[in-house]
C-alpha cells in the first residue's frame, strides 16, 4: 500500500478511534429531535375505531422483587381489563435516566412510567406528560383518598400529573445491644432530637489515639434526614409560593442545619472513613440511623442476627414531622389518557397498594390504608405507617437537587468553610436547577 | 463484424478484487462507527449552540453564550484538573502491561493459565468490579487497609479521603485495564524473531541490553497503540469514577461533570458544549501524537 494511502487510512482509524472515545460524552445521547405535539399521534382513536385492544408500553427501574411483582400485576390488570395490552420494560436504575431523557426528547417515550416525583413539575412544564384523565381519577377523588405529602409533589398547575409509588418516610433504626450496652432503654428508643443527639454520643466509642471503634449515629446529611429536623425546629426549608429554597435566608433552619453538622464536627459521632453507615449498622459497629421504612424488608434479609428497634422519628415537643419522597407513575404526552390513566389507577389502587406493602415493605399511599388491620398486624410496619401521619414532601428530590445538597453537606463536614457561606451557595446552586433545564 | 473482445483479464479482475478487499472489511466498521457516533456527534454541534434540555421541544438559539459560560465554569476546570492527575495511569498501566507481557513470554509449563488468569479482570464488569473494590477500599474494615496493617503500616482513607480518592481510581483502573495491556505487548514479543537476541547474546549483549536495545525499540507499534487508546481512555474515563466516588469531587472528571449536566441538571446544549470542547482538546492531542510517532504501527 502505498505511504499515503497507509497514512490516510491510519489518520481515518485514529479519527473513529477518538470519535468513539468521545461517543460517551453526551453527544449521542443528545438526538436533534424534538418531541412531537402530544395530540397528534393518539392511538386512543384508532384502537376505539377499530376495536382492537390498546397497547401501553410501560418502563420501571429494576429489581429481581419490582420486576416480578410488577410481571403479576400486569397479568391481572389485562385479564381485568381485556381492552387494554401492557408492554413492561424493566431497565436497571443506573441506566433508567439516560434511557428515559433521550426517548422522551425523541417521543418514544413509554406511554406509562415511573419518575422521581421531583421531577414531575419540570416534565409537567414542557409538556413532556400529561395530567391523569379527569374522568377516571378526578382530582377530588385523589385529594380525598391519598396523604396529601405523597400526592402533593405530583402536582402541577392545581392538575395532577401521576399517582405515587416507592413512598418513604423517615423513621428511626436503632440496635438494641448497642443502646444497652450504653445504659440506654434499647426498647423505647430516642423520643425526642434532644434524647437522640444523647444517645448519639453516649453510642461512640473512640481509642485514645482518636481512632473511631464504634459509631454512635451514622449521620452524614442524607437529605430527608435533615430536612425532616429543620421542619420540626421551625425552620422554612423552601418557599412554595416562590418556588424557591430559602434555607439559607431563614435563621432558624441555619441555626438547626449547624446543630446537626455539629455532630458530625464537634461530637464525632461518626467518621465517614469509619465504615459505611448502613453497612456498620448491619456490622454492629454503627448505633443508629434515620432512614427509610424500605429497610425495614430490607434489614432481615441483610443482617438476620441484628436485633434493631424502630421507632418514630424523634419528636420536638408534641410534634414531628417526616420528610416524604416517592416516585410517581406519570404518562408521557402521547400516550392514551383514558387506558394509561386506567393502567395507574390500578396501580395505585387499595387492593395493589395493599399487596405492594406487605410484598416489598414500601409505605401506601392510599389513607385507607393507614387503619388495614392486616397491614398494622406487624409493630415495625405500624410504625412506618403512622409515620405517614406526620409526613410532608420533600423537596430535594431530583438527582441534580439532591447532588447539590450532597456537595454542600461534605464541605459542612470536611471543610473549615464558613457555614452560612456554603448554605448560600448551595442555596444558589439549589435555585439556578430549579429555573434551569426547560 | 468482428466481434469486439470486452472480457477483463482474470489476473486484472484478481488485483482489483484485492484492493477492494480491505475496504470491504472495514466498511462495515465504518459505516456503524459513522452512524451511532460521527453522526450523533456532528448533530450535537448545534445543539451546543442552543439552551436545550433534552425534555422539550424548545431550543432557543444562544450563540456561544454556552461556550462562554463554560469558560467561566469553575468545575468545568476543576474537573479537567482532577482528569490531568489521571493521566499518571498511562505510563504506569504499560509499564505494568509490558512486564508482565515479558515475565508471561517466557516458555514455561501452564504459562496460558497465567495469561488467562492476568486477562481476567479485562472482561470483568467495570461495575460489579468497582462495587468489591468499594469493600476493598474500606478504610476501617477493608482488605487493603488489613494488608498494610498486617505488615506494619497505619492504614489509609482511600476513596472516603479527597487526598487519596484519586490514587485509588488509579489503583482500580490498572488492576482492571493491564491485561488488555499485557496482550498488546505479548503479541508485540512474539512478533520479534528470536534470531535477534541471539545474535545479541553471542556478541556479549546481557539480557537487560538486548532487552534495551533490541525489544523495547521493536515494540514501537505496540507502545505507539498503547499510548494513543491509552490518553483517549483517560479522556473518557467515567464508570470508575462514578462508582469509587471521593468526598468533595475529588474523582470527578470532565465525563463525570457532562452527563451531570447532560443527564441530571438537564442542560444538554451546555453539556454538548463541553463535550466539543472536550473533543477539540482530544483532537490535538491525538494529532500531535499521530505526528510524533508517524503512526508506524499502520
Amino acid at each position: 500500500m502505498k505511504k499515503y494511502t497507509k497514512k490516510t487510512l491510519g489518520a481515518l482509524l485514529a479519527g473513529t478511534m477518538m470519535l468513539s472515545a468521545l461517543s460517551g460524552c453526551g453527544a449521542e445521547k443528545a438526538p436533534d429531535s424534538a418531541p412531537a405535539d402530544p395530540a397528534a399521534s393518539k392511538p386512543e382513536s384508532q384502537a376505539a375505531v377499530s376495536g382492537e385492544p390498546v397497547t401501553l408500553t410501560y418502563w420501571q427501574h429494576s429489581s429481581a422483587a419490582r420486576d416480578e411483582m410488577m410481571t403479576s400485576l400486569v397479568e391481572r390488570f389485562e385479564k381485568e381489563n381485556p381492552d387494554i395490552k401492557v408492554k413492561c420494560e424493566f431497565i436497571p436504575e443506573a441506566d433508567y435516566s439516560q434511557k428515559l431523557i433521550p426517548s422522551l426528547a425523541t417521543d418514544t417515550a413509554p406511554d406509562v412510567f415511573q419518575v422521581q416525583s421531583g421531577m414531575v413539575p419540570k416534565l409537567a412544564e414542557v409538556g413532556a406528560i400529561q395530567p391523569v384523565d379527569e374522568s377516571v381519577m378526578p382530582a377530588s377523588m385523589i385529594e380525598q383518598d391519598f396523604v396529601a405529602a405523597a400526592t402533593d409533589g405530583l402536582k402541577y398547575q392545581d392538575k395532577y400529573y401521576g399517582m405515587p409509588t416507592d413512598v418513604q418516610t423517615i423513621i428511626c433504626f436503632w440496635n438494641k445491644t448497642l443502646a444497652s450496652e450504653a445504659g440506654l432503654d434499647a426498647e423505647k428508643g430516642p423520643q425526642t432530637w434532644d434524647e437522640c443527639f444523647d444517645w448519639a454520643r453516649k453510642m461512640t466509642k473512640t481509642g485514645a489515639d482518636g481512632t473511631m471503634s464504634q459509631s454512635g449515629w451514622g449521620t452524614k446529611g442524607y437529605a430527608p434526614e435533615v430536612l425532616s429536623y429543620v421542619e420540626q425546629m421551625g425552620g422554612r426549608f423552601f418557599d412554595e409560593e416562590k418556588n424557591q429554597f430559602v434555607f439559607a435566608d431563614d435563621p432558624t433552619s441555619v441555626e438547626a442545619i449547624t446543630n446537626w453538622v455539629s455532630l458530625y464536627t464537634k461530637d464525632k459521632v461518626y467518621d465517614t472513613q469509619f465504615s459505611k453507615n448502613w453497612a456498620g449498622f448491619r456490622q454492629g459497629l454503627v448505633g443508629m440511623m434515620l432512614g427509610h421504612p424500605a429497610m425495614l424488608g430490607n434489614l432481615p434479609v441483610t443482617a438476620p442476627d441484628l436485633d434493631f428497634g424502630v421507632s418514630l422519628i424523634p419528636a420536638n415537643g408534641d410534634s414531628r414531622a417526616s420528610c416524604l419522597t416517592s416516585w410517581g407513575y406519570v404518562m408521557s404526552a402521547k400516550a392514551p389518557s383514558e387506558q394509561a390513566t386506567r393502567f395507574i389507577e390500578f396501580l395505585s389502587s387499595e387492593a395493589v397498594e395493599k399487596e405492594w406493602t406487605l410484598k416489598t415493605g414500601e409505605l401506601p399511599a392510599r389513607k385507607a390504608l393507614l387503619n388495614d388491620p392486616e397491614i398494622l398486624a406487624d409493630p415495625k410496619t405500624a410504625i412506618a405507617i403512622n409515620s405517614l401521619n406526620d409526613s410532608f414532601v420533600g423537596r430535594l428530590q431530583t438527582g441534580a437537587l439532591n447532588g447539590a445538597w450532597s456537595e454542600a453537606y461534605e464541605k459542612l463536614m470536611h471543610t473549615e468553610e464558613d457555614i452560612q457561606t456554603i448554605l448560600s451557595d448551595c442555596q444558589a446552586k439549589l435555585n439556578e436547577e430549579l429555573a434551569s433545564g426547560l | 463484424m468482428k466481434t469486439q473482445h470486452t472480457a477483463v483479464h482474470p489476473r486484472k479482475k484478481r488485483i482489483t478484487a484485492l484492493k477492494a478487499a480491505p475496504y470491504l472489511f472495514i466498511g462495515p466498521a465504518i459505516i456503524y462507527i459513522f452512524c451511532v457516533t460521527l453522526l450523533p456527534v456532528i448533530m450535537a454541534l448545534p445543539i451546543s449552540f442552543t439552551d436545550w434540555s433534552a425534555l422539550s421541544p424548545n431550543k432557543n438559539f444562544v450563540a456561544f453564550d454556552n461556550y462562554v459560560r463554560l469558560f467561566h465554569d469553575k468545575d468545568f476546570w476543576t474537573s479537567c484538573l482532577t482528569m490531568l492527575e489521571f493521566f499518571i495511569y498511562v505510563p504506569l498501566v504499560m509499564l505494568l502491561g509490558l512486564a508482565v507481557a515479558v515475565l508471561l513470554n517466557q516458555k514455561l509449563k501452564g504459562i496460558k493459565i497465567f495469561r488467562v488468569i492476568f486477562y481476567s479482570p479485562v472482561i470483568t464488569s467495570t461495575i460489579a468490579a468497582a462495587i468489591l473494590f468499594d469493600w476493598f477500599y474500606q478504610p476501617t474494615y477493608g482488605l487493603f487497609n488489613a494488608i498494610l496493617k498486617f505488615f506494619g503500616f497505619s492504614g489509609i482513607g482511600w476513596v472516603t479521603d479527597s487526598s487519596t480518592a484519586v490514587l485509588s481510581v488509579i489503583l482500580f483502573k490498572l488492576w482492571k485495564d493491564f491485561g488488555a495491556t499485557m496482550l498488546i505487548y505479548l503479541a508485540g514479543l512474539q512478533d520479534i524473531s528470536p534470531e535477534l537476541k541471539e545474535a545479541a547474546a553471542i556478541d556479549g549483549a546481557s539480557s537487560w541490553k538486548s532487552f534495551c536495545r533490541i525489544t523495547f525499540p521493536l515494540l514501537k507499534p505496540a507502545h505507539t497503540y498503547l499510548l494513543m487508546t491509552k490518553v483517549i481512555g483517560v479522556f473518557m474515563i467515567f464508570q470508575e469514577t462514578y462508582m469509587l466516588e471521593g468526598p468533595l469531587h475529588s474523582t470527578r472528571t470532565v465525563v463525570n461533570y457532562i452527563y451531570e449536566k447532560g443527564f441530571q441538571s438537564f442542560q444538554m446544549g451546555y453539556a454538548s458544549a463541553m463535550s466539543f470542547v472536550l473533543f477539540v482538546i482530544v483532537m490535538i492531542m491525538t494529532i500531535i501524537q499521530y505526528k510524533v510517532t508517524k503512526m508506524d504501527v499502520l
